[in-house]
């Protein structure tokens, strides 16, 4: 149980930030590089990654399961496709509409990683749930959680921007976060698992 | 004329010699410094000359721009003079487009060259059009220049759109490391490309020693089929690409241009016949390697 939950966070913190990258390099045709457009991307990821942790949290009141956790997974997969295709085509149509480097690139990284990253900021939360024994020890494991999948983030950073981007093709790269979010997905919905903590009765939706 | 002759010959001389010995920070002293959005811009007065730079140390030979200051009208850099290549191909453009401006040398030159010619200027950052106005007399308040600060790739998908097309495009962005990866790519060049007008000429500066070269030749033989270089022998610094839209004239159709152009360049320092024979279309790359693209252009990874 811990170490899939704890592998999932790990993996999660990592694609956030995979994709995140890709983000300027997806962008800076339409709007440059510059300072301006990192910072549109980094508010939309922030502001995502917010309201993921409220949706997140919210979810995990009402039985909390690794099924669950897996269909999270399968949905940011699946949203990831879209933006996979898309990108150029919205890049093209916000482009139109304003080349500004401010709120160009805010429209287009708001309308391209929104969703995904909503749905990506869901799965720390419930993975802190999951995880949780006690109330005595759930800053523990919450401080744990985002210990590894800060990590994750961390190493997805440095992996994309030194060694990913230099081997495969951007699209490549996405598709590739894709298919690792849907096997996690998979694998947390056909072997879930019951909750650690004692306090939820969970044995109701496990087989 | 003779005098004019001799100063050419006196200042090439020196300048070449202040480049072969180590370049030591001793004679350099910072004038002005200003921190832009996208860099540190420093200006140096260094061996006679004032120069910009994005970088305070001089590791091999950074700086974005040069001028001497006691003659300014003669070139600093082998880069300028390759550049003056182009008019060997061009007959009398009217609407030239240049993206990166840095200090507006190569904008002043081809304005003088070329009087009745529109020059569009794009540079994205504010600050090196600042210094490019105070120390390198760039001066577009004549009715001839104008200077876009932004991207010059988000200018060149605008002006598209706008329908804009130009007789002559010089592409010379660069930041502190080399050219930004997004004005690498084959798809920028392709909107490049579709910016120049039937019988247009692009001419980009870019390095001939580096991993990326041969990435990079093989991206404009991709888009544009053949391409001149322009690189004085033994000179392993810049070189200058020369691609068109059209098949390009054969080398010999150039030499009379050459002749022509001789007395006009020599106030840059410029040997034109030194300059023709500089001009070569070998396939001087790896033409098999990968072409960059929006999707894979590790462009600073490589180099």
């Amino acid at each position: 149980m811990q170490i899939l939950i704890l592998t999932c966070a790990f993996l999660c913190g990592f694609l956030i930030m995979t994709i995140e990258l890709l983000g300027g390099k997806i962008l800076s045709p339409y709007f440059g590089g510059s300072v301006y457009v990192w910072g549109s991307i980094i508010t939309v990821f922030m502001l995502a990654l917010s309201v993921g942790y409220l949706f997140g949290g919210k979810l995990s009141l009402n039985n909390p399961n690794t099924r669950k956790y897996g269909i999270i997974f399968m949905l940011a997969a699946l949203s990831v496709v879209p933006l996979t295709l898309g990108h150029e085509a919205v890049s093209e149509w916000v482009f139109d509409v304003t080349d500004d480097p401010r709120y160009g690139s805010l429209l287009a990284s708001t309308v391209l990683f929104l969703i995904p990253s909503i749905i990506l900021g869901m799965v720390a939360p419930y993975s802190v749930r999951l995880l949780v024994r006690t109330a005595h020890s759930s800053g523990q494991t919450a401080g744990f959680l985002y210990f590894v999948s800060t990590l994750g983030s961390a190493g997805g950073t440095l992996a994309t921007s030194f060694y990913l981007v230099l081997w495969f093709k951007i699209d490549h790269i996405l598709y590739g976060s894709a298919l690792i979010l849907f096997t996690l997905g998979l694998i947390a919905f056909f072997f879930p698992q019951p909750p650690l903590s004692a306090t939820v009765n969970s044995n109701e939706n496990i087989e | 004329m003779k005098s004019l002759i001799v100063k050419t010959i006196l200042t090439t001389l020196t300048a070449s010699a202040l480049f072969l010995a180590a370049p030591e920070q001793a004679n350099a002293k910072i004038i002005e410094q200003e921190r832009s959005l996208y860099q540190n811009v420093y200006m140096v007065e260094e061996y006679g000359m004032h120069c910009m730079r994005f970088r305070k140390k001089n590791k091999n030979d950074l700086s974005q721009s040069c001028v001497f200051l006691d003659a300014p009208e003669i070139f600093v850099f082998d880069y300028y003079k390759q550049a003056m290549g182009a008019t060997f191909f061009l007959d009398d453009p009217k609407e030239i487009l240049i993206i990166g401006l840095g200090g507006g040398v190569l904008a002043n030159t081809f304005g003088e060259v070329y009087p009745d010619a529109h020059i569009t200027s794009v540079e994205i950052d504010p600050v090196v059009v600042k210094m490019a106005k105070k120390y390198f007399d760039y001066d577009d308040s004549k009715a001839n220049f104008e200077t876009h600060v932004r991207d010059g790739r988000v200018f060149v998908k605008r002006a598209l759109k706008d329908d804009k097309r130009y007789d002559f495009i010089l592409l010379d962005a660069f930041n502190s490391d080399y050219i930004p990866e997004h004005m690498m790519t084959k798809e920028y060049l392709e909107e490049v490309k579709a910016l120049a007008k039937d019988d247009g000429i692009i001419m980009a500066n870019t390095f001939s020693t580096s991993d990326l070269f041969h990435h990079e030749s093989a991206t404009y033989a991709e888009v544009f089929g053949p391409l001149y270089q322009i690189n004085f022998k033994n000179k392993k610094t810049n070189r200058v690409i020369v691609v068109s839209k059209k098949p390009l004239p054969e080398k010999r159709q150039l030499l009379q241009k050459a002749n022509e152009l001789k007395g006009e360049l020599l106030i840059y320092g410029v040997d034109t016949l030194a300059l023709f024979d500089a001009i070569s279309d070998e396939v001087n790359w790896d033409t098999e390697a990968e072409v960059l693209t929006d999707q894979y252009s590790p462009a600073n990874l490589l180099k």
